[in-house]
């Protein structure tokens, strides 16, 4: 037997027997079940399908936003509904408003939205992901949901593009469209979370701060309020708990307003940055429609807590939120 | 072949084997069996980039994910590669004796001999999972090779003035 073969007798061929019996139903399920080219959401989703729990990477953690949001509260700020298109021009502010002052107002714009009532929950999300080689890969995903009966649609794939070095290259398209029938969870600090639960999350702000605060699990108050900003106001929640949610986002210490900037698919609005200028969400001049995300600290590596994992951040990763609200069919869109 | 969900599955079906095998290097059971599934997630996700001879590309993403999560050196191979039962006594000590010397090559040399004995990866193939030159490769592999056989020589030398 040469050296070669003697390592290749080594080789822990039952053990790997073992885990590929094991684990092959569950990671089959999870992995065929996310939509391509998602990067995990600070929130992440779980997928409960057939009683035995699998994990899913965010498969319907950010969908959304307030449809028929209000009108500004700035003159001359558009009001901005459905998916833009064309770069806008920069608004100029014409008020000056401190962050908090802002977000309070967007609560008040919020709370009054329109609640349009429809079986299923879409959201198209454009995802721009870096790579360790400088590239950042961008991709846009459609969902529809109805967590009542747990059939939806998901559409990925669309628009993907590679951008290196400033240049972009249009990637060939290839959509692929998935029907499902499966109960979509979102785990926040370890409680699983129904479309129903989302629906019905405190909408007082008091009351949603000690549920947060109960749910934190030793994640920094900043970081924590900010993903949940991200997940309420794109989530099939109340205009209540939306504008509830911004009015704790409000309580940040240290948060800078930036007025007259655009997100990544050019649509204007204002951007709220933590203290430590890691977490940037860009509003509608409103206040009460969130636009995108952009995380740009440090790299924060996947932990785990407890029997959950905290997914780690890659510095330049942003989240576009092109549009949402409830329909009545799946293919509809508001 | 065309659908998607079949070709992953034939890739998932035919890799996942290797893959963990390779992260059992680095992690501990459950972390490397995590990680080989997260792996195949990505695979998943970048399923259009999975060249047609995938084997080396996985374990790069496998290797990446285990740098991400701090699993940097390779961990005492006596732990990951256990000797099965049922072994008879010649195997047992045949295998001890290639574990013994395995452990006492540095995790470089190691991981090269597995590279090609586990996975039949070519010098320019196991080049890429490693990150070096397939030449560097080439000459590291060599020297394992040759201390490995060193090693067992010497140990086989030791045993039979044992039993004198």
């Amino acid at each position: 037997m040469n050296t070669d073969e003697l390592v290749r007798a080594l080789r822990p061929d039952d053990l790997l027997d073992d885990a590929y019996h094991r684990r092959r139903g569950a990671d089959l399920t999870r992995i065929l079940t996310d939509p391509p080219s998602r990067r995990p959401s600070p929130v992440r989703a779980r997928l409960l399908l057939g009683g035995a729990a699998a994990a899913v990477s965010a498969a319907l953690a950010v969908p959304v936003l307030v449809s028929g949001a209000t009108g500004p509260i700035v003159a001359g700020g558009p009001a901005g509904s459905g998916v833009a298109s064309a770069p806008a021009d920069r608004v100029a502010p014409v008020v000056t408003l401190d962050a908090r002052s802002f977000l309070l107002a967007g609560a008040d714009n919020a709370a009054r939205a329109d609640v349009k009532a429809g079986r299923y929950w879409y959201s198209r999300e454009r995802s721009y992901e870096p790579q360790p080689s400088g590239e950042v890969l961008v991709s846009s995903t459609e969902t529809w949901y109805d967590g009542e009966t747990g059939r939806g649609r998901t559409t990925s794939g669309l628009d993907a593009e590679v951008v290196a070095g400033g240049a972009t290259a249009k990637a060939k398209p290839t959509p692929r469209t998935r029907d499902f029938r499966i109960k979509l969870l979102t785990g926040v600090g370890g409680e699983s979370l129904s479309q129903d639960d989302l629906w019905r999350l405190p909408r007082q702000a008091e009351d949603l701060r000690r549920w947060l605060e109960a749910r934190r699990r030793g994640e920094p108050s900043v970081d924590f309020t900010f993903s949940m900003t991200r997940l309420v106001l794109s989530g099939p929640t109340t205009p209540a708990t939306r504008a509830a949610m911004l009015r704790v986002l409000a309580d940040q210490p240290g948060l800078r307003l930036e007025r007259g900037v655009a997100d990544p698919i050019g649509r204007p609005g204002a951007a709220v940055v933590s203290a430590d200028g890691a977490n940037r969400l860009i509003v509608d001049e409103s206040g009460a429609r969130l636009l995108a995300e952009e995380y740009t600290g440090p790299d924060r590596e996947e932990e785990r807590v407890g029997r959950g994992v905290r997914v780690g951040a890659r510095t330049g990763e942003k989240t576009v939120y092109e549009s949402s609200g409830w329909v009545e069919k799946i293919g509809e869109r508001p | 072949m065309d659908d998607p969900e079949e070709r992953f599955t034939e890739l998932y079906d035919r890799h996942y084997r290797n893959v963990l095998g390779y992260a059992l290097l680095r992690a501990e059971r459950q972390s490397a069996e995590d990680i080989a599934s997260e792996t195949f997630l990505i695979a998943w996700r970048r399923l259009a980039q999975v060249p047609e001879h995938p084997l080396p590309w996985l374990l790069v993403v496998a290797r990446n994910l285990l740098r991400k999560q701090r699993h940097l050196e390779l961990r005492p191979l006596r732990l990951t590669l256990s000797a099965p039962e049922g072994d008879v006594a010649d195997q047992v000590g045949e295998r001890q004796a290639a574990l013994d010397a395995l452990a006492r090559l540095s995790g470089a040399d190691a991981e090269a001999l597995i590279l090609t004995s586990w996975y039949g990866l070519g010098p320019a193939e196991a080049a890429k999972v490693v990150g070096c030159s397939a030449r560097t490769f080439a000459v590291r592999l060599h020297r394992a090779r040759r201390r490995l056989a060193d090693m067992l020589n010497s140990s086989q030398t030791v045993l039979q003035e044992q039993l004198r």
